[in-house]
C-alpha cells in the first residue's frame, strides 16, 4: 500500500529526503530521538495550497510544513502511542507535527481525545493546528465539543473560511452562543467577529 | 548610539515572575538561556523531571516569547540531584531525546556540588552526552570549596573527548579566575547577590584580566537574586571605562558565539523579536502567562 505521506505529492527534492529519514528510522533510530531534529533537518517550509481528500478526511496541504510531512512519513512507521507520547513531551513544532499527523494515521477515538485536549490550549497555533483548515472536528466532535472549539475560533478571530463543516454542524445552540458573544462585544465598544453572520446565515430561517 | 543586545546565559525564569520578563526586555534582554536545575526541593521521581523538562521546551519558552525574549535553554541532571538514587538513573536515560530538541543549545547545568564519586560519575556520563549529541556544556561548579571544585571539573573535562572551548565553567571568582585563564574554557561569572559576585568586584576582575573568553550571568532563581544584574554590570563597565565593543564581547559576542556551536541558534535568529501568539483582529488572545505586552506580537 502507498505511503500516507506521499499523497501529498511532495517536490522530488523533499521527498528523497524524507526517505533518507525514514530508512534512519528503519535502520534502528528512535523516534522520539529523530523527530525533534525535523524541522532543523527538513525545514519549515509550507507546503504548496490545495484541499486534500484523504481516508480520514479533507485537510489543507497549505498549511501542513515540510518537517509534518516528514513527521507524517515517520509516524507510519511507528505507533499510534509514539505519536501520542510526542504530543505528550514535544516542543511546540513536535507537538503541531502530532496534532497534525495523528488525525492521519489513529483512530476516530484516537483523534477526538486528542482535540478534546487541545480545547484548553493557551497556544494559538496549536488550537488552529486542531480545529481549522481540515474536518477532523466537524467529523468526529460531539455537538458540545463542536460548539466550544467555535465559539473559541470566534473569541480569537480566526477566519471563517478556514473552518471546515460549518455548514453541516451548524446549530440552534452555536448561534446563540454567537449572537452572545457579539453581543458582549458591542457593549466593550469592540469589533464583533467577521465571521459571525456567515455563520448565523447557516440557521434555517 | 545602538543598545547592545544582551544574551542572559544563566536565568532561571521558570520561578521569575511576568514583571522581570518585562524588565529584562526593557533592558535590552534578548535571549535567555535556562538551565536544567535543582528546584529547591528534591523530586522524587523522574515523572517529577519530565514534566518539568516539558515545561523548559514548552511553556517557558511560550511565556518569553510573548516578551519579546528567545528562550533556549540546557538539558541535564543537576549535581545536587546527581546523588539521588530515586532519579538519577532514569534521569539520564530520558536526556537524549530532550537533547534533540531545536530549544535545547548546551547540555547544562551539569558540575559537582558536594564533590562525591555519583555526582563525578553523572558528570562524566553527561559530558559523553554533550560530545554525541553535538552540543556545548555548561558547568556548575560547588558552593564551598570552589577552587578545589573548579581544578576537579577540569581534571575530568581533560580525560573526555569534549574540547574545553565547548564548555563553560560557570559561578567563577577571584580565585578561580587563576585557574580557568588560558585553559580555552568560557569563564563564567554569576552576579548574584550575597553568595557569588557583585558588580563592583566583576568590573574589577574585568579590569585585571580582560573581557576575553568571560561571559556573565544573572543566575537568577528562587532565591534572592537580581534578572538585572547583568545590565546593572554593564552600566558600571561603561563608567570603569570599558567601550561598547568590551561590553558587547561580555554579554553578547561571547555566549552567542559559545551557543552557537550546538548549530540550533544564530545571531540573525535571535535578533529578530520571536514569532508570539498573534492577537485577534478583535484584540482577543487566548494566551495565558503572557500576551498582553505593547509590541510583542505578531
Amino acid at each position: 500500500m502507498e505511503p500516507r505521506w506521499l499523497r501529498f505529492l511532495p517536490e522530488p527534492p523533499l521527498q528523497h529526503a524524507i526517505e533518507a529519514e525514514v530508512l534512519e528510522l528503519k535502520a534502528g533510530a528512535e523516534f522520539a530521538v529523530r523527530v525533534p531534529g525535523l524541522p532543523r533537518r527538513i525545514g519549515r517550509v509550507l507546503l504548496a495550497p490545495a484541499v486534500l481528500s484523504l481516508d480520514s478526511g479533507r485537510i489543507e496541504r497549505g498549511v501542513w510544513r515540510a518537517c509534518d510531512l516528514a513527521a507524517l512519513a515517520l509516524a507510519e512507521c511507528v505507533s499510534t502511542e509514539a505519536v501520542q507520547d510526542l504530543f505528550e513531551h514535544g516542543d511546540r513544532d513536535e507537538r503541531l507535527m502530532a496534532v497534525r499527523v495523528l488525525p492521519l494515521i489513529s483512530s476516530a477515538e484516537a483523534t477526538r481525545v486528542l482535540l478534546q485536549r487541545l480545547q484548553s490550549t493557551n497556544d494559538q497555533a496549536l488550537f488552529e493546528a486542531a480545529f481549522v483548515d481540515s474536518d477532523h472536528a466537524a467529523r468526529l466532535l460531539d455537538e458540545g465539543d463542536w460548539n466550544r472549539a467555535s465559539l473559541k475560533l470566534a473569541f480569537i478571530g480566526v477566519a471563517v473560511e478556514r473552518i471546515m463543516g460549518t455548514k453541516e454542524r451548524m446549530n440552534e445552540a452555536l448561534g446563540q452562543m454567537l449572537r452572545d458573544l457579539a453581543a458582549e462585544r458591542r457593549a466593550a465598544g469592540r469589533e464583533v467577529w467577521a465571521g459571525t453572520d456567515v455563520l448565523l446565515s447557516l440557521l434555517p430561517r | 548610539m545602538t543598545a547592545i543586545p544582551i544574551f542572559e546565559p544563566h536565568a532561571h525564569m521558570i520561578s521569575r515572575v511576568t514583571d522581570d520578563y518585562e524588565r529584562m526586555a526593557a533592558a535590552g534582554v534578548k535571549v535567555v538561556l535556562e538551565p536544567a536545575f535543582w528546584l529547591g526541593q528534591p523530586r522524587t521521581s523522574v515523572g517529577s523531571f519530565v514534566d518539568y523538562f516539558d515545561t523548559l521546551v514548552g511553556f517557558e519558552r511560550y511565556r518569553a516569547a510573548q516578551f519579546g525574549i528567545h528562550h533556549v535553554c540546557a538539558m541535564a541532571l543537576n549535581p545536587r540531584e546527581a546523588n539521588d538514587e530515586r532519579v538519577r538513573a532514569d534521569v539520564l536515560k530520558i536526556l537524549p531525546r530532550y537533547l534533540e530538541k531545536s530549544g535545547v543549545v548546551a547540555v547544562g547545568e551539569i558540575g559537582l556540588d558536594e564533590m562525591t564519586r555519583k555526582e563525578e560519575e553523572c558528570f562524566e556520563a553527561q559530558v559523553d552526552l554533550a560530545h554525541r549529541h553535538g552540543l556545548p556544556l555548561l558547568v556548575h561548579t560547588p558552593h564551598r570549596n570552589k577552587r578545589q571544585g573548579f581544578l576537579r571539573c577540569l581534571d575530568l573535562l581533560k580525560n573526555s573527548a569534549l574540547p574545553l572551548d565547548r564548555v563553560l565553567l560557570d559561578h567563577g571568582n577571584e580565585e578561580t579566575i587563576e585557574v580557568t585563564q588560558g585553559t580555552g574554557v568560557l569563564q563564567g561569572f554569576s552576579i548574584y547577590p550575597n553568595t557569588k559576585m557583585d558588580p563592583p568586584r566583576m568590573v574589577a576582575l574585568l579590569l585585571k584580566y580582560g573581557t576575553e573568553r568571560v561571559s556573565i550571568n544573572s543566575a537568577c532563581d528562587w532565591g534572592i537574586s537580581d534578572p538585572l544584574s547583568v545590565p546593572k554590570t554593564m552600566a558600571l563597565m561603561r563608567e570603569a571605562g570599558f567601550d561598547d565593543a568590551a561590553i558587547r564581547r561580555v554579554v553578547w559576542d561571547a555566549p552567542l558565539k559559545f551557543f552557537a556551536a550546538s548549530g540550533r541558534i544564530s545571531e540573525a535568529e535571535l535578533l529578530t523579536p520571536p514569532l508570539a501568539t498573534p492577537f485577534s483582529e478583535t484584540g482577543a488572545t487566548i494566551a495565558r502567562g503572557g500576551g498582553n505586552v505593547p509590541g510583542s506580537c505578531c
